[in-house]
């Protein structure tokens, strides 16, 4: 069996665009004026609940509301009905909360998947599940997966990624992708894993 | 069917036995492959080592199996209230922040006094288990009762527990007490882990505290303990309505 673990947002959907671009409801509007803001520049602050619970309920209204990358269906049928891989959906999301919404979405966009995993650590999740390949937007895993010559991390680039790996070598001189490579569309993706 | 399953099933007797949360350290495809044969699998999380599976159309005897596995400590059921009524009624009292501290706070500690204390004084004697650094406190009736009426009485019991915890100068915004079941037709989205097993990743056995010390209840005495709880300390709906009437009218209705 072969085995690939895909991130959701901002891998398969424009979360980030949608999130800042979008009109969204909450039932405090003074609540909502004041962090509306620190929600679409993804502010966290764990000490704040007027701030943290906003966040969570637009954050759930935008996991409806984003769009499907183009390039996406293609990629993951390919992969599950041409390739027969088993694909694992890997995501940060607290699917206590969103398990319909997200399900419902992958229905409605045709997009073939067969478990939905939530971790919070991906980079350990691939090496104890033994999955061999993660594609994830995330720079916490951009940074882990140079250094990990088990998993092959493929990384759509976007605007909160694509300068990232510029600083980072800054910073860190010893720093290398190693196998992990950044995409601008899925046919790239494919190339490499065709060969 | 084993004692001990057959107790923990009538204690929890309202929650929906066709969905669990499972806590296991078991992975990998194949043993997903076994859980699927007999239930869904909705989702799936894997939390500081711990496995969890979200599984929907449970069949009772599956559920009875898993029960067992808790009980023998091989994995945690976590359960999911009744959509409509229960039974039973839970605070959940935990850290609202991250402390630097294993110790309990004194926000924690003061908290759980007066709740307890507030619960007694209205005959209803909790269950507490500690859980981590905060509290399970379990509240038990002999008939179901609709999640709306319950859950007026917790938010209530609340406020007057936050009022006090201010009261006594401390930040009661530092514990977040958590209510189950949720209001009346909402989506129980939360679960909880049931008492009567082996942490599956901290391996510590269901903590009972009582007493008016609150003292930590030996393990071995926790299915007797459980047994005599019970018997002795399930309110009737009768009892539990005259308790919630006492305190809207002692506490949440103005003098003329």
């Amino acid at each position: 069996m072969k085995y690939i673990a895909i991130d959701i947002d901002d891998t398969l959907n424009n979360f980030s665009e949608t999130l800042k671009t979008s009109e969204f409801t909450y039932e405090d509007q003074d609540i909502y004026n004041k962090y509306i803001a620190k929600v679409k520049n993804d502010v966290i602050d764990e000490g704040n609940n007027e701030l943290m619970n906003l966040r969570h309920s637009i954050h759930l209204q935008c996991y409806k509301l984003a769009k499907l990358k183009p390039g996406a269906l293609d990629f993951m049928q390919w992969l599950k009905y041409q390739k027969g891989y088993t694909i694992v959906l890997l995501t940060y999301r607290d699917l206590r909360y969103c398990i319909d919404d997200t399900k419902a979405w992958l229905k409605a966009n045709r997009l073939p998947y067969d478990y939905i995993f939530k971790a919070d650590n991906k980079i350990v999740f691939c090496n104890i599940w033994k999955i061999p390949i993660l594609i994830d937007d995330a720079k916490v895993n951009i940074i882990s997966s140079g250094v990990d010559d088990y998993l092959q991390l493929y990384y759509p680039i976007c605007t909160h990624n694509e300068n990232f790996v510029t600083e980072w070598t800054a910073y860190d001189e010893d720093f290398t992708l190693g196998n992990t490579k950044g995409f601008h569309n899925f046919e790239e993706v494919k190339g490499w894993m065709i060969k | 069917m084993d004692d001990k399953v057959r107790l923990l099933k009538q204690f929890y007797a309202s929650m929906d036995v066709t969905q669990i949360k499972l806590e296991v350290r078991d992975y990998g495809f194949s043993f997903m492959n076994v859980l699927s044969r007999s239930c869904t699998i909705d989702y799936s999380e894997l939390s500081r080592l711990v496995h969890k599976y979200r599984l929907s159309n449970v069949p009772l005897w599956i559920y009875d199996y898993l029960l067992k596995q808790h009980i023998e400590g091989n994995g945690n059921v976590c359960g999911y209230f009744h959509r409509e009524a229960n039974n039973v009624f839970c605070f959940n009292l935990d850290n609202s922040a991250k402390t630097d501290t294993d110790s309990i706070t004194d926000e924690m500690q003061t908290t759980l006094w007066k709740l307890k204390m507030n619960l007694e004084a209205l005959e209803i004697r909790p269950l507490i288990v500690q859980s981590g650094r905060g509290f399970h406190v379990w509240c038990r009736i002999s008939a179901m009762i609709p999640n709306e009426e319950l859950s007026h009485f917790m938010c209530s019991m609340v406020l007057r527990v936050q009022d006090f915890v201010k009261f006594s100068k401390l930040d009661n915004t530092k514990v977040n007490i958590g209510m189950y079941p949720n209001r009346n037709n909402e989506q129980q989205t939360n679960s909880l882990r049931l008492i009567g097993s082996t942490h599956v990743r901290t391996k510590a056995f269901s903590r009972i505290i009582c007493g008016d010390d609150l003292h930590l209840l030996p393990d071995a005495d926790f299915w007797k303990y459980l047994e005599s709880h019970m018997y002795w300390n399930t309110v009737t709906p009768q009892q539990f309505r005259k308790s919630a009437k006492e305190q809207k009218d002692r506490y949440f209705t103005k003098s003329a």
